[in-house]
């Protein structure tokens, strides 16, 4: 009980000293508005809230879906194969070097306002840490597990699929979680950039109009979102690779 | 019943690097079938690297292995192999672990062997906790899924290198007495690396005494006490006699070491 009543207790007191603060020295809402203001605005658009919600979820998903599929096998490639690591990996880390904030508006114009500019910027931003995870995971496989599948006469393989991957997957969904974080900080990327919904989008149409209670809603919005989706990713490892929770917790 | 013949086996590691180091040399073994042969010596003598190349996992520098008579590459199911520590794969169950060379063999054989498999972890007093993953699992425990798992494919030749050394005395104690029974029931042959003469003689029908620097064998003892064996054995005058004649190859040497670089 206490790990979930304290925190509620600090940031009950938290939210009571920001909001009596701003009564207090009568600080205009466009500077800082109060929580009970940022309640309020919300309350105010609760019927559009879903439209925006679902516009950014389906951007983070799509984009997470994207670099799994490409980030994980490309990990087990650039493990397994020198020349294929030598050749790529000095690309992706030049790829992931790059401020996806600055390569955003190029993007943009290259594939228009589509679905597809966002997904290229999700993609940039959280297919790294996922395919140097699956990699690490790969190289890290004990020698003995190694030696016991090559006792018993496993190829290159069935030991791949048999020994590597699975110990790979503890180090996955380390990256993983990492990686669903920064597709929700791709996905607002990409809204601020070009988006007629979202809650990037409703971010930015906020602040150009000082509506920062507004603005700091859809803020609240996008965070509870986040830790959501990170609870997810915990949730489906503990549901079907219950076994390397206690891996991971050991690393 | 297949016989191991170890033929003039030298391991050189680094040979084509600056750290050349002789893990082997020339060793030659004959291990008759059926035979409880103990690897008996000082750490880094080359033991695990003598069993490794019995296991086909690395290739003599010189010399050969023959196994069963037969000439080339024996199939993988001839020899099962028990690691140090249980070595099981923690995302497997005791039952997925112990069938675990079946998978490798082929996918559809496992389903078949089954049956087998809990047969083994019925023997080694696993059964309750078959579906259970390795961690939840006592060391004795999982020292005991290991062998199940050596034992899967039916091999002729089981190779265990140090299987007991991270286990308590006790639980150490019980899995000798297993380990003898299950030796005597299959008739299988036996290849126990240690470095504890007592475990030697308690199991071994012969024990090979290794030297280090170069690794080779410098002494074979034939241990020739009837079945069932009781830990009394290990009091009598041949016990003894045959501790005796391990400590002096080892410390003779040693002490020859001792005093040759006191003369340096
Ligand atoms: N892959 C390897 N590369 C280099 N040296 C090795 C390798 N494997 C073993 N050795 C060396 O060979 C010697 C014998 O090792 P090992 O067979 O493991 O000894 P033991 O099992 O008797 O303790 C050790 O000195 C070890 O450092
Ligand atoms: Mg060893």
């Amino acid at each position: 009980m206490r790990p979930i009543v304290l925190p509620v207790l600090s940031l009950a007191a938290l939210l009571l000293i920001w909001e009596s603060l701003v009564w207090l020295f009568e600080v205009p809402s466009y500077l800082l508005p109060a929580p009970s203001s940022v309640w309020a605005s919300g309350l105010q658009i609760l019927s559009a809230v879903p439209v925006h919600v679902w516009a950014t979820l389906y951007t983070v998903l799509a984009g997470f879906l994207v670099s799994v599929i490409i980030a994980i096998p490309l990990g087990v490639l650039i493990s397994l194969n020198r020349v294929a690591s030598e050749a790529i990996y000095p690309l992706l880390v030049f790829a992931n070097a790059i401020p996806v904030i600055a390569i955003a508006p190029i993007i943009v114009v290259m594939l228009g306002t589509g679905i597809e500019s966002r997904l290229v910027i999700n993609f940039l931003v959280c297919f790294f840490p996922i395919m140097v995870a699956t990699a690490t995971g790969i190289l890290d496989t004990p020698k003995a597990y190694l030696d016991l599948s090559r006792s018993t006469g496993a190829g290159f393989m069935t030991s791949l699929v048999t020994i590597r991957m699975p110990h790979a997957v503890p180090f996955i969904f380390s990256g993983l979680k990492i990686g669903i974080t920064l597709s929700v900080i791709g996905a607002v990327v990409g809204e601020f950039i070009t988006s007629n919904r979202g809650l990037g989008y409703l971010i930015v149409s906020s602040t150009t109009n000082f509506d920062l209670a507004r603005a700091m809603f859809a803020v609240v919005v996008l965070a509870i979102m986040s830790v959501v989706l990170f609870q997810g990713v915990q949730i489906i490892q503990k549901f079907w690779f219950p076994w390397s929770i206690k891996a991971q917790d050991m690393k | 019943m297949k016989d191991v013949q170890i033929e003039s086996v030298s391991k050189v590691f680094g040979a084509d690097g600056d750290n050349v180091f002789t893990a082997l040399k020339d060793v030659s073994l004959a291990i008759d079938g059926g035979e409880f042969l103990s690897l008996l010596g000082p750490s880094g003598c080359g033991k695990s690297t003598l069993l490794r190349c019995i296991a086909g996992l690395e290739k003599p520098t010189q010399g050969m292995v023959t196994i069963g008579g037969g000439a080339g590459k024996p199939g993988f199911d001839t020899i099962g192999l028990v690691f140090q520590s249980s070595n099981l794969l923690p995302w497997l169950s005791v039952l997925d672990n112990v069938l675990y060379p079946v998978r490798v063999k082929s996918r559809s054989l496992v389903r078949q062997y089954r049956d087998r498999a809990m047969e083994l972890i019925d023997q080694v007093g696993l059964t309750h906790v078959a579906n259970q993953l390795p961690d939840s699992l006592s060391g004795g425990m999982q020292q005991r899924a290991g062998i199940a798992r050596g034992l899967v494919m039916d091999p002729d030749i089981l190779l265990m290198d140090e299987p007991f050394s991270a286990l308590d005395a006790m639980t150490r104690e019980e899995l000798q007495f297993e380990l003898v029974r299950l030796h005597h029931e299959t008739g299988k042959t036996f290849v126990f690396v240690t470095h504890s003469i007592p475990e030697a003689i308690f199991l071994s029908s012969k024990i090979a005494v290794m030297e280090s620097f170069p690794g080779r064998i410098s002494q074979i003892l034939d241990v020739e006490f009837p079945h069932p064996r009781g830990l009394e054995i290990l009091n009598s005058d041949r016990a003894i006699e045959i501790d005796g004649a391990i400590r002096a190859s080892i410390y003779s040497r040693s002490s020859q070491h001792n005093s040759s670089s006191k003369d340096i």
